[in-house]
């Protein structure tokens, strides 16, 4: 009995002494070249507004109903009846000028100081791809609201949601990893 | 992962933890007070620019791009190229800037050479 406590107990401080390492490693001894610019903030800036817009997007998944002619009624529905309904649908609606107009400005400020040069080509192609992603999530996120009374997009709206929520946030994900992942494997840019 | 303790001296390095961390918390912060402040002082229907409402501010050259051409085929094949276009540009600079007879030209641009 007590050696396989004193097993189990190793194995937790072998995991314990794994986290901590991790921790260390790339936060709390972690150290980067002096006078970074607050405007290089602008990337990050953009995952914030990213996970802003899935955390409200997920609250309204739970009453928005994706057909024909419950579409906007649902709407109407999650703005007046559900307690804080109202400004979650509103910052998920303000949110995306925000993040758009913040992956504007990282790419501007990216062109401008040519950091898309080698070695870092292939995360300017992740980044615009993104941006792509962006524009195309809030077309179709724009639709939902208001496309149900499009006659193009009447019988369409299930697949237009589907399309927002899963399709377009997978691919998404897997870009922000490949950006991510790159920037951690070339640095960020380093100031002259 | 990047180490960028290599070829420089202490006085040319700060800590990730606190310094970095707490330039991205104040952003972070200052983001979510920009979107409350348009939650709450923006009207519903906001437009500064005579457009329809469905056109957000970022699609506003293609709105007009779209009133010129008339052809829904076309601005498609327009918006696709421009796509191909951004994603493709530091490849098409780095041939736009190949000189045959510029040995060094054979070289990629680093990112600094232009600072």
């Amino acid at each position: 009995m007590d050696d396989t406590k004193n097993e189990f107990n190793k194995s937790m401080g072998e995991e314990s002494s794994f986290l901590k390492e991790i921790v260390e490693k790339n936060i709390t001894r972690k150290l980067i070249p002096k006078g970074m610019s607050w405007f290089g903030c602008m990337g990050g800036i953009s995952l914030v507004a990213f996970l802003v817009q899935t955390i409200t997007g997920i609250f309204l998944m739970f009453y928005f109903i994706p057909g024909t002619k419950e579409a906007v009624a649902s709407i109407q529905h999650i703005t007046h009846h559900v307690p804080f309904g109202w400004f979650i649908q509103r910052i998920h609606a303000v949110g995306p000028h925000i993040m758009i107009g913040m992956v504007i400005g990282h790419m501007v400020r990216i062109f401008f100081k040519g950091i898309y040069r080698h070695p870092r080509e292939l995360h300017w192609v992740s980044g615009s791809c993104l941006f792509i992603l962006t524009l195309l999530m809030y077309y179709t996120g724009n639709l939902l609201s208001v496309g149900n009374m499009h006659e193009l997009f009447a019988t369409r709206v299930s697949y237009l949601y589907a399309v927002h929520v899963a399709v377009i946030p997978a691919i998404i994900g897997l870009f922000m990893g490949m950006h991510f992942f790159m920037i951690r494997k070339t640095g960020i840019y380093e100031p002259l | 992962m990047k180490d960028y303790t290599q070829g420089r001296t202490p006085e040319m390095l700060e800590p990730f933890f606190p310094n970095e961390m707490f330039r991205y918390i104040i952003v972070s912060c200052f983001l979510l007070v920009v979107e409350c402040i348009a939650v709450f002082f923006l009207p519903l229907p906001f437009s500064l620019i005579e457009k329809p409402a469905s056109v957000p501010w970022f699609g506003l050259p293609f709105y007009e791009l779209h009133k010129y051409l008339q052809n829904d085929f076309l601005l498609i094949v327009i918006m696709v190229f421009c796509a191909l276009f951004l994603v493709s540009w530091p490849f098409l600079e780095n041939a736009l800037r190949y000189n045959p007879k510029d040995k060094l030209s054979l070289k990629r641009i680093p990112a600094k050479m232009n600072e």
